[in-house]
C-alpha cells in the first residue's frame, strides 16, 4: 500500500529542495552590499542524490515496504558557499547577475514543478474515480 | 515555510538600501556646506550593512543596518577671504563628500533596492500559484 505522503512522489521533496534555495538565493541578493558576506546555495542534485531511498517509493511495487518519514527534517539542507568568481574587496562574494540569473532559474523550475503537481494530482483523482 | 523568509528578508533589504538613499541624499545636500574649522565641516555618512538570521532552520538570512560611519577623509580647505565664515588666514572648510562617488552610491543602492522589491514581487506570486495549486 502506497502511503498518502508518496501520492505527490518526488515533487513534494523537489519542491521543499527550489523553495530553500530561492530563499538562500534571496539572502544573497538583500546582502549583496553587506561586508564580508558569503553568498550559500544548496546543490539540488546532490541533496536529490541523497534520497534515494524516497526515489524506491516511486517503484509501484506493490508490497512496497518504503515510507517516507514525514517528519523529515527538510531544514538539514547541506548549504554549501558559493565559489567566489570576483571577491569585492570588503569580503563580500555575491555577483549579483549570476544571483539574479541563479534566482529566475529557480523560479521557473519552482512553477515547472508546481505545473507537474497539477498534473499528478489531475491523474490521480482520474485513477480514484476510475474514469 | 522558506518563500515567507525570502519576502521578509527582501523587506529587510529595502528598508536598509533606503537607509543607504538616505544618507546619499543628506551627503549630497551637504556637498557644498563650508564651516570656519576642519572639526566643523561635514563628514561624509556611510551605512555599514550586517547580515542577520532570520530562520535558523532554513537558513534565511536579512539584513540591518548595522551603524553609520562616517568619512574621515580631510575636509576640502578653500581660500575664500570673502567669506564670513573664513578663518584668520583666510580658509573655509568644505565636505569631505566626493560627488561622483556619492552618485554612483546612489545609483547602486537603487539597483539594489530594485532588486530586493523584484525578489518580494516574485516570492508572493510563487505563493500565491502554490496556494491556487491547493484548490485543486
Amino acid at each position: 500500500m502506497l502511503s498518502l505522503d508518496s501520492m505527490l512522489g518526488i515533487y513534494q521533496r523537489a519542491l521543499a529542495i527550489r523553495e530553500e534555495k530561492i530563499d538562500l538565493i534571496s539572502s544573497n541578493l538583500v546582502n549583496q552590499d553587506t561586508p564580508e558576506y558569503k553568498a550559500r546555495d544548496v546543490d539540488f542534485k546532490a541533496v536529490m542524490a541523497q534520497q534515494a531511498d524516497f526515489s524506491n517509493t516511486l517503484s509501484l511495487k506493490p508490497n512496497n515496504t518504503v515510507t517516507i518519514s514525514a517528519n523529515q527534517n527538510n531544514s538539514d539542507f547541506p548549504i554549501q558557499y558559493r565559489q567566489a568568481v570576483s571577491p569585492s574587496v570588503d569580503g563580500n562574494t555575491v555577483d549579483s547577475n549570476f544571483e539574479k540569473t541563479a534566482f529566475m532559474n529557480n523560479v521557473v523550475q519552482y512553477k515547472s514543478t508546481l505545473a507537474f503537481v497539477r498534473n499528478h494530482e489531475a491523474a490521480l483523482l482520474t485513477a480514484i474515480r476510475g474514469e | 515555510m522558506s518563500l515567507v523568509d525570502a519576502i521578509s528578508s527582501a523587506g529587510m533589504g529595502m528598508t536598509a538600501q533606503s537607509v543607504r538613499l538616505n544618507t546619499v541624499a543628506s551627503n549630497l545636500a551637504n556637498l557644498d556646506v563650508v564651516s570656519s574649522s576642519p572639526q566643523n565641516a561635514y563628514h561624509g555618512r556611510e551605512p555599514i550593512f550586517k547580515s542577520l538570521l532570520i530562520n535558523s532552520s532554513d537558513g534565511a538570512q536579512g539584513v540591518k543596518v548595522d551603524k553609520i560611519a562616517t568619512d574621515n577623509a580631510p575636509p576640502k580647505k578653500i581660500y575664500d577671504p570673502g567669506n564670513p565664515n573664513a578663518d584668520k588666514s583666510g580658509y573655509v572648510y568644505g565636505s569631505n563628500v566626493d560627488r561622483v562617488s556619492a552618485l554612483t552610491n546612489m545609483l547602486s543602492a537603487s539597483q539594489s533596492y530594485q532588486a530586493d522589491v523584484s525578489v518580494a514581487n516574485t516570492c508572493k506570486e510563487l505563493l500565491m500559484d502554490t496556494i491556487d495549486t491547493m484548490k485543486g
